[in-house]
């Protein structure tokens, strides 16, 4: 029965070679779909947390009116970001530019300006 | 019979339609992903778009407070500026009422936000005072339940109690605070034209462009009429009866030559100038918030009306019956006009709290008027500044700023001057500063009254 089993040579049919493909064709595009869907949500949840963070800087910039450039480094769901705040002051108009990118990354993910006149009193 | 037994090729066949069904998931799946991806992008720039609105505004003012005082030639040649990877602004402006109104386009990638602002000056020398008095003829007597609480600065040296009718003071204290006395205390209204400059604007550079109407107008409810017009001149009357309507991003200019009527529960909101060469009446618990009223003859507000927005005529303004008039209003009597007709008049009578600053200005000194007041009822309670260029007529309370040329309080045939009777002025009560109309002075001080935000 074995000795048969062994002396049968012949190929894979046209129908197992393309059931074969299928098989590997679903697992394949599952896998791509996974990882896709993982690198998107990566790359938009770090645009949000960086947009969020950046936000947060210039809020708090506009209601203390500080005038003071910085570097920090904020942590959200333990990844770090840098954020980066310039404020350049002339004839008592601030031009403020806060930047983050992920730590130690030299990709900015977002950027934010914004300008007010710094109040006399 | 042998070919109807093949049937491997329709085996690939099903195979294929698989694999597409797949590939068409797959891709899909990552355009879901990327349109979210572009949803955030997206986000990020409508942010950006309206912080720049609002620098542009920053910017404006800051421009107005130091180098460019010059307010009309600032207006002409408007505020531009462009932030190299992030976006730019543009800045316009023009008379609105008694203020400025100030447009802001912040445009970050395909985002553009509009942010509006109302420009007004501030006035703190006088407007922390509880109450100042112009006239250095005539000392403050004070009399009945009157009570100051605030500073008080006066042009005469004296400050007194006395009696009208016999009834003398229940409290010797009535004031409390600061007194001061300063020479001579300038109007900062002696030179008000905003308004002429303002109705010059809209005829000169609106009304030429109007959709023009021959006849008097009555719209009610269904009526679209407003939709896709921005300036309308009526030749007759407008009434508008249960109607609505809400103008954020472009504003809606109606020039009446007739009167107007406001009733039925009407709700009109955001940027609505309506201009009546004869006399305008709110009523039926109409609303009326954001815009402007101006009208030649007069404004009546009246019924439960809800009035947040500016109210302008040259002679008669009248706020009464349980009106609720909200801040930041403006009640304003310009009385700079030429015309002959002898009552010139504000008078508030309701008894809901007026949350608004009221400006009487006379700036036709030459006449003597002796119709024209500035009256508060007994009954009524103003919270803000309240301004004469001449005098008023003080009975109710004011939670706020009173400046006045002078006082007057007649028990026929006897005119008392500078005498205040049962009156409480409370300048701690006021919990903000108030910001007032705008001169072309040097030293006025720009501030944005209140800025509202929309998508174009």
């Amino acid at each position: 029965m074995n000795s048969e089993i062994l002396k049968n040579e012949q190929g894979f049919t046209i129908v197992e070679v393309l059931v074969g493909a299928f098989i590997f064709m679903l697992g394949f595009s599952v896998l791509i779909f996974m990882l896709s869907q993982l690198m998107v949500n990566y790359s938009v949840d770090e645009i949000s947390t960086a947009n969020r963070i950046a936000q947060n800087n210039l809020e708090m910039v506009i209601v203390s009116h500080d005038t003071i450039s910085q570097n920090l480094v904020v942590i959200q769901s333990n990844v770090k970001y840098s954020v980066m705040k310039r404020v350049t002051v002339s004839d008592n108009l601030a031009k403020v530019n806060v930047e983050v990118k992920r730590h130690s990354k030299e990709k900015i993910l977002c950027r934010l300006y914004y300008e007010f006149a710094i109040p006399a009193e | 019979m042998k070919l109807s037994n093949n049937q491997e090729g329709s085996v690939l066949i099903t195979a294929l339609i698989m694999i597409a069904v797949l590939l068409i998931l797959f891709l899909s799946a990552f355009s879901y992903g990327i349109a979210r991806y572009g949803v955030h992008v997206k986000n990020h720039h409508a942010t950006q778009a309206m912080y720049l609105a609002e620098s542009g505004i920053n910017r404006f003012v800051h421009l107005l407070n130091t180098y460019d005082r010059d307010l009309k030639s600032t207006m002409k040649d408007s505020v531009h500026s462009e932030i190299e990877g992030v976006g730019k602004y543009f800045v316009s402006a023009r008379p609105y009422g008694g203020y400025l109104l100030l447009r802001s386009e912040g445009i970050s990638g395909s985002q553009k936000k509009v942010r509006y602002a109302l420009l007004g000056a501030l006035q703190r020398s006088l407007t922390d005072n509880a109450l100042t008095v112009l006239d250095s003829r005539f000392p403050i007597v004070a009399t009945g339940r009157t009570r100051i609480n605030g500073d008080i600065y006066s042009a005469h040296i004296q400050l007194t109690t006395g009696q009208i009718d016999g009834k003398g003071i229940i409290d010797k204290i009535f004031h409390s605070g600061r007194r001061v006395i300063v020479d001579s205390i300038s109007s900062p209204y002696k030179q008000f034209t905003v308004i002429n400059d303002y109705i010059h604007y809209v005829y000169q550079n609106l009304e030429p462009n109007a959709h023009k109407v021959s006849t008097s107008m009555q719209i009610t409810t269904d009526d679209s009429y407003f939709d896709d017009k921005t300036v309308l001149s009526i030749h007759g009357n407008l009434e508008l009866n249960d109607f609505s309507i809400r103008r954020n991003v472009d504003p809606l200019t109606i020039i009446v030559s007739g009167f107007v009527e406001i009733k039925g529960k009407s709700n009109i909101q955001g940027l609505v100038e309506i201009i009546s060469e004869k006399f305008i009446r709110i009523s039926d618990s109409s609303v009326y918030s954001g815009g402007i009223l101006f009208a030649e003859d007069s404004i009546l507000i009246k019924d439960n009306s809800y009035f947040s927005a500016q109210a302008i005529t040259q002679h008669v303004l009248n706020i009464t019956d349980l009106c609720e008039i909200a801040y930041p209003s403006l009640l304003l009597a310009d009385n700079n006009s030429l015309s002959d007709r002898g009552d010139y008049s504000i008078r508030i009578s309701t008894s809901i709290p007026v949350n608004a600053n009221i400006l009487y200005i006379s700036s036709d000194t030459l006449r003597q008027r002796d119709n024209e007041v500035l009256k508060i009822d007994s009954n009524a309670t103003v919270i803000g500044v309240v301004y004469s260029s001449d005098y008023i007529d003080l009975h109710g309370n004011v939670d706020g700023s009173v400046i006045a040329n002078n006082f007057k309080f007649e028990i026929p045939p006897t005119t008392y001057i500078n005498w205040l009777k049962d009156v409480r002025i409370n300048r701690y009560a006021l919990d903000y500063t108030p910001i007032l109309p705008i001169t072309y002075h040097d030293s006025a001080n720009y501030r944005v009254i209140l800025t509202r935000s929309f998508n174009e």
